[in-house]
C-alpha cells in the first residue's frame, strides 16, 4: 500500500517541478491540479525509451533519470531569479497534502472497476515490465494506447499487483482541475460567489451520470484522454486570452499525452490541430516552434508501434492502419514546415479550420451515400448511446439542447468559442467515420460499447463552450 | 395576394399537422361524421391559424433568403429522421362477447377461467389490471361461473390481436365468440394453452387503407409539422403570457434585433424535434429524460418575461448551476434505470485482501477456466494443457481469444481425470504453490512453475472442491511426490 502512495506521490512531485519550471503566467491552481498528469506523462516518456533500450523497465534508472531531470530544474527555478512567493508556497504545500490525504484514502478503499479490458492493460503491464515492448502477448500499445499500460507497469516494479488507486488519483485531480479552470473562465459572472456555484454545479453535473462514476475508478484509457483533451484546449484557450507563449509548451505536453493514450488519438489530435491552427492566425515561427516538434514526436511514438512484435496487435489492429497515421502525420509536419509559402500562409491558413470542416463533411455526406443503411444504424445507435443507453442519464439531454440552442449565438466572435463550436461537432463527425473505416457499424448502444466511452472525451469540452457562452452573453444579446 | 398563400399555405399545413397529431394519439382511426366535424372546428382551424400566425412572424422578421436556408436546413435533417422512423401504433375499439353456445344443454353450467389476456402487436404485452378495468371489465384470473344465456363481454381498445388463455371446467365447452360483429363457434377445450385462443381478425387494429394512404402521403412531413405545430402552441401561449402581464405589444417587447423571434422559433422546434426523435426511436417516454427540455423552456420563457434591467452573466450563471445540480440529482437518483450496471459495474470490495490481480481475475470470470488461464499464464505459456471432460464440463470451454493470449500450446481432452489420492494431495500442498477460492467456494491450487520440466504439459484436475493445476509428471515421479 505505501509503495503505491509514494509512487504516486513522486508521480506527482515531479510534476509539479515540470509545471513550476515551465510557469509563467498560469495561475498556480492550474500548475497544481494539473501536476500529476505531466508526471505520469513524464514517467511514460522516460520508460518508453527504457523499454525500447533495455527491453524491460527499471526503477533505479527511472529514479536516476527524474531525480537528474529535478536536480536539473530545480537549479534553473533557482537560477532563473524569479523566486516562489511565500503564499505560492504554502498552497503547494497544502495542495500536496490534500494529494497525500486522497491517496491514503483510495489506498486504503478500492474502488477499482474493471473489464476483461482492463485485464487485458494488466497483463500487458506485467509483460512491459518484464520484457519491454520485446513479448506483448496480451496486447498491444496499437490497441490500448501507450499511457495505461505504462503507467500500470510501474505497479511490477514497486511488487503491487496493480495500481489501484491511479484512476481515483487521475479522476479527483481531474475534479478539482476541471473546477478550477471553470472558476477561472468565468471571470465575466460576477462574483466569487457565483462564480464558485457555477463550477461546483457544472463538475458535479460532469460527474453525476452512472457512466463517469464508472469512468472515475475504471482502469481504461477514456478518462485520461478526456483530461489530456481538455488540458490541451484550454492551453490554446488560455493562450488566445493571455497570448503567453508558455501556454504552448503546456499545449505541447497536453497534445503529447492525448496521442499517447489510445490508438486513434493522434488523428483527433491532427483535427484539434488543425482547428486551432485556422482559427488562431499562428504565426511560422510558433508553428515551427511549438506545433511541429509536437506532430513530431507523435509521429515518432506511433511509429514505434510499426516495429513492435506482437501476434496479437496483427489480429486487433491492421498494421496498415498505423503505417497510415504515420504517413498522414509526417506529411502533416512536411506542410507545417514549409507554411511559410505565402500562398499557405495567406490563402491557406486563415481558412484551414473551414477546409477542414467542409472535407470532413464531405467525408461524412460519401459515407452516408456509400453505406446508407451502415451510417443510419451507426447514428441511431450513437443517439441511443447519449441519450438513453449508454450511461449518461441526464447529461447530453441537458448539454445538446443548450449546445444546439448556443451554436445559433452570433453574438460571440471569441476564438476559443469558434475552436469549440467545430471542434465539438467535428469529434461527433469523426466517431461516426471510424466506423466507416472500421467497416461494422455501431450496433451495442451500451455503456460497454467504445464509441459510447468516447463521449467521455466530449462532454467537459461541451461544458466549457456552456461555460464560455454564457459569459459573453449580455442584456442586449438576450433572445 | 400574400396573405391569401400565406392563409392557404397554413390551412393546408394545419389540417396535415392536426391529422397527423391526432394518427399519433391514436384517435383519427376511429372517427365518425362528428369526429370529423370536431377535427376540423378544434384542430384543423386552431393549428392553422397558429401556422399562419407564426409564419407571418417569420416573414415579416427575416430576410427571404436566410428563411429559405432555415427551412430548407431543417425540413431536409427532419425529413432524414422522419425517413427511418416506424409507423404509430394505432388502437381501435373492440368489443368481444363470448357467450355460451345453443348446443349446450340447460342442465349444463357454462363455465370456464381466463388464465391471462395479452395483445399480440409488433410486442405481446398482458394486459394490466387498471387498463382493463379502466374499461368496465372485470380482471381476468377469477373464475368466471356463466348460466347458459348469459356471457362474458370484453370492451378493449388495442392494436394486432387479442389472445385469451381458458381454462375449461369441463369437455367439450363450445363457446359463441362475436368479436367486432364476427361470430364464430369455438370448443374451449381445443385451445392451446401454449398459443391461446386469438380472438380477433387479422384486420383488427390496424389502420384501415384510406388512412395507410394518407398516413404515406403526410409521413415525410408530419414529423417536421408535429415538431412546429407544438412549438406553435407554445409560442402562441408564451405570446399570450406577454400580453397579459406586460399589456404591450409582442414586437415591442421582443428584442431590437428582427432576427430574434424565428432564431427562438427554429431552436426551440429543433428541441421538441429532439424530444419527439428520441421518443420515437427509443419507443420510450422516461418522465425524468425531459425534465432538462422543461427546464430550458422554462428558463427562455423567464428571460423573455423579466424585466431586462436585471439581465446579467450572474443571474445565468445561476440559473445554469440550478439546472446542472438539477440534472445531477436526476443522474443519481435515476441512475438505477441502467440496471445493467447493477450486474456488471463490478464495484469493488473493500477488503484489503481482495487487492490482489487473481482477485480481479476471480472477479471477472467466477469459476471459469478463464480464471485459471489468467492467472496461470506464466506456466501455461508454451506448454500443452490436459484437461478431463468432467472439468471442462464444470468450469466451461475456455475463450478461444485467451488461449491465444496467454499462448498455450495446445489443449488436450482427456477421459478422466487421474486418480488423487489424499497422500497425493497432501504433497501438492507442501509444494511451493498458491491458492486461490472463487466466489462458487471453488478453491484452485496452482504448483509453482520450478516444478515443471521444459516440455512438461500442465494438468488440469480435479480434487474434492479444488482445481489443481500440476506438472503431468508429478503424478508420475515418485521422487517429488511419493
Amino acid at each position: 500500500m505505501i509503495e503505491q502512495i509514494a509512487f504516486l506521490f513522486l508521480i506527482y512531485l515531479s510534476g509539479l517541478i515540470i509545471a513550476l519550471i515551465i510557469k509563467n503566467s498560469q495561475p498556480l491552481g492550474f500548475v497544481l491540479t494539473s501536476a500529476i498528469f505531466w508526471g505520469a506523462l513524464n514517467w511514460v516518456i522516460i520508460n518508453i525509451f527504457i523499454a525500447l533500450i533495455i527491453k524491460k523497465l527499471d526503477m533505479t534508472l527511472y529514479l536516476i533519470i527524474v531525480g537528474i531531470q529535478i536536480t536539473f530544474m530545480s537549479i534553473w527555478i533557482i537560477k532563473r531569479n524569479k523566486p516562489i512567493k511565500k503564499r505560492a508556497v504554502t498552497s503547494i504545500i497544502i495542495f500536496s497534502l490534500i494529494v497525500l490525504s486522497l491517496e491514503l484514502f483510495f489506498s486504503e478503499y478500492n474502488f477499482t472497476n474493471i473489464t476483461p479490458d482492463s485485464l487485458y492493460v494488466l497483463k500487458m503491464s506485467q509483460v512491459i515490465a518484464k520484457t519491454g515492448f520485446t513479448n506483448l502477448r496480451w496486447d498491444s500499445m496499437a490497441s490500448f494506447g501507450y499511457f495505461i499500460g505504462m503507467m500500470q507497469a510501474a505497479a511490477k516494479l514497486i511488487n503491487v499487483d496493480y495500481l489501484y488507486i491511479l484512476q481515483p488519483m487521475f479522476s479527483m485531480s481531474f475534479i478539482f482541475l476541471f473546477g478550477y479552470i471553470l472558476y477561472e473562465l468565468s471571470e465575466d459572472y460576477g462574483s466569487t460567489l457565483v462564480r464558485v456555484l457555477f463550477s461546483f454545479a457544472a463538475t458535479l453535473f460532469l460527474f453525476s451520470s452512472t457512466i463517469m462514476r464508472f469512468e472515475f475508478s475504471y482502469i481504461h484509457s477514456n478518462l485520461i484522454t478526456a483530461i489530456f483533451l481538455f488540458l490541451l484546449i484550454i492551453c490554446y484557450i488560455f493562450w488566445e486570452k493571455t497570448t503567453d507563449q508558455s501556454w504552448l509548451i503546456y499545449a505541447i505536453l497536453s497534445g503529447l499525452g492525448f496521442s499517447l493514450t489510445r490508438t486513434e488519438n493522434p488523428i483527433t489530435l491532427l483535427i484539434f490541430v488543425t482547428l486551432f491552427l485556422g482559427i488562431s492566425r499562428s504565426k511560422y515561427a510558433q508553428r515551427v516552434r511549438y506545433i511541429a516538434p509536437m506532430i513530431g514526436l507523435v509521429a515518432f511514438f506511433e511509429a514505434i508501434l510499426l516495429f513492435i512484435d506482437s501476434p496479437h496487435v496483427k489480429e486487433m489492429i491492421n498494421p496498415s492502419m498505423v503505417f497510415v497515421f504515420v504517413v498522414l502525420l509526417s506529411f502533416y509536419l512536411v506542410f507545417l514546415l514549409i507554411s511559410k509559402f505565402d500562398i499557405i500562409e495567406k490563402w491557406i491558413f486563415p481558412h484551414l479550420h473551414k477546409i477542414l470542416t467542409f472535407f470532413s463533411l464531405t467525408v461524412l455526406f460519401c459515407a452516408i451515400v456509400i453505406k446508407t443503411n451502415h451510417m443510419v444504424v451507426s447514428s441511431i445507435t450513437l443517439f441511443s448511446s447519449a441519450v438513453l443507453q449508454g450511461g449518461w442519464t441526464t447529461c447530453w439531454l441537458i448539454v445538446i439542447p443548450l449546445l444546439a440552442i448556443f451554436s445559433f449565438r452570433k453574438a460571440n466572435t471569441d476564438p476559443s468559442f469558434t475552436l469549440l463550436q467545430f471542434g465539438i461537432p467535428l469529434y461527433f463527425i469523426a466517431i461516426l467515420i471510424m466506423s466507416f473505416i472500421d467497416g461494422h457499424p455501431y450496433t451495442n448502444p451500451r455503456w460497454s460499447s467504445s464509441p459510447n466511452r468516447m463521449f467521455t472525451q466530449i462532454l467537459p469540452l461541451g461544458l466549457l463552450l456552456i461555460t464560455l457562452t454564457l459569459g459573453k452573453i449580455k442584456p442586449k444579446n438576450i433572445s | 395576394m400574400k396573405k391569401v398563400i400565406f392563409a392557404g399555405l397554413s390551412l393546408c399545413l394545419g389540417g396535415l399537422g392536426t391529422i397527423s397529431i391526432l394518427l399519433h394519439l391514436g384517435i383519427a382511426q376511429n372517427f365518425n361524421l362528428f369526429g370529423k366535424i370536431v377535427l376540423l372546428l378544434f384542430g384543423v382551424v386552431p393549428l392553422s391559424v397558429f401556422l399562419f400566425t407564426s409564419i407571418n412572424i417569420i416573414i415579416s422578421n427575416l430576410a427571404v433568403n436566410r428563411l429559405i436556408v432555415s427551412i430548407v436546413v431543417t425540413w431536409i435533417s427532419l425529413l432524414l429522421i422522419s425517413s427511418i422512423y416506424t409507423l404509430p401504433d394505432p388502437v381501435k375499439h373492440h368489443i368481444i362477447t363470448i357467450a355460451s353456445s345453443s348446443q349446450v344443454g340447460p342442465t349444463k353450467s357454462f363455465s370456464f377461467e381466463i388464465r391471462r389476456i395479452e395483445i399480440r402487436n409488433q410486442i405481446t404485452k398482458q394486459l394490466s389490471p387498471d387498463s382493463f378495468k379502466a374499461l368496465g371489465n372485470k380482471y381476468p384470473g377469477e373464475v368466471y361461473q356463466y348460466s347458459p344465456g348469459t356471457a362474458l363481454s370484453l370492451s378493449l381498445q388495442y392494436s394486432g390481436s387479442l389472445v385469451v388463455f381458458p381454462d375449461s371446467n369441463y369437455c367439450p365447452n363450445i363457446v359463441v365468440i362475436t368479436s367486432d360483429g364476427k361470430t364464430k363457434q369455438q370448443d374451449l377445450c381445443l385451445v392451446n394453452k401454449e398459443s391461446g385462443l386469438i380472438l380477433s381478425n387479422s384486420e383488427s387494429g390496424t389502420i384501415p387503407p384510406r388512412w395507410i394512404f394518407l398516413y404515406r402521403v403526410i409521413k415525410v412531413i408530419d414529423f417536421t409539422l408535429l415538431a412546429y405545430g407544438i412549438f406553435a402552441l407554445i409560442s402562441i401561449f408564451e405570446l399570450l403570457l406577454i400580453l397579459i402581464i406586460q399589456k404591450k405589444p409582442y414586437h415591442i417587447i421582443a428584442d431590437s434585433s428582427p432576427t430574434q423571434f424565428p432564431r427562438i422559433f427554429i431552436n426551440s422546434a429543433f428541441l421538441f424535434a429532439f424530444m419527439i426523435f428520441f421518443i420515437l426511436i427509443t419507443n420510450f417516454v422516461w418522465v425524468p429524460g425531459y425534465l432538462p427540455v422543461l427546464m430550458i423552456l422554462f428558463l427562455d420563457l423567464f428571460f423573455r418575461l423579466s424585466p431586462k434591467q436585471y439581465f446579467s452573466s450572474s443571474l445565468f450563471a445561476v440559473f445554469f448551476s440550478i439546472i446542472f445540480i438539477a440534472g445531477a440529482l436526476i443522474n443519481i437518483i435515476g441512475g438505477k434505470f441502467y440496471e445493467e450496471f447493477d450486474t456488471i459495474g463490478m464495484a469493488w470490495p473493500t477488503n484489503l485482501e481482495e487487492y490482489s490481480f487473481s482477485a480481479i481475475v476471480n472477479r471477472i470470470y467466477k469459476s471459469s477456466l478463464d480464471v485459471v488461464m489468467f492467472g496461470y499464464d506464466n506456466i501455461l505459456f508454451n506448454r500443452e494443457l490436459l484437461i478431463s471432460d468432467q472439468t471442462l464440463e464444470y468450469l466451461g470451454f475456455p475463450d478461444e481469444k485467451l488461449i491465444k493470449r496467454v499462448g498455450i500450446k495446445g489443449v488436450k481432452f482427456l477421459q478422466t481425470d487421474p486418480f488423487i489420492s489424499n497422500t497425493l494431495f497432501n504433497c501438492f500442498q507442501s509444494l511451493i504453490h498458491k491458492t486461490w477460492t472463487d466466489s462458487n467456494g471453488n478453491g484452485y491450487l496452482l504448483v509453482d512453475q520450478k516444478y515443471y520440466s521444459v516440455d512438461d504439459p500442465v494438468r488440469l484436475a480435479q480434487y474434492q472442491n479444488y482445481f489443481l493445476l500440476v506438472p503431468d509428471s508429478l503424478f508420475n515421479d515418485t521422487e517429488i511426490c511419493k
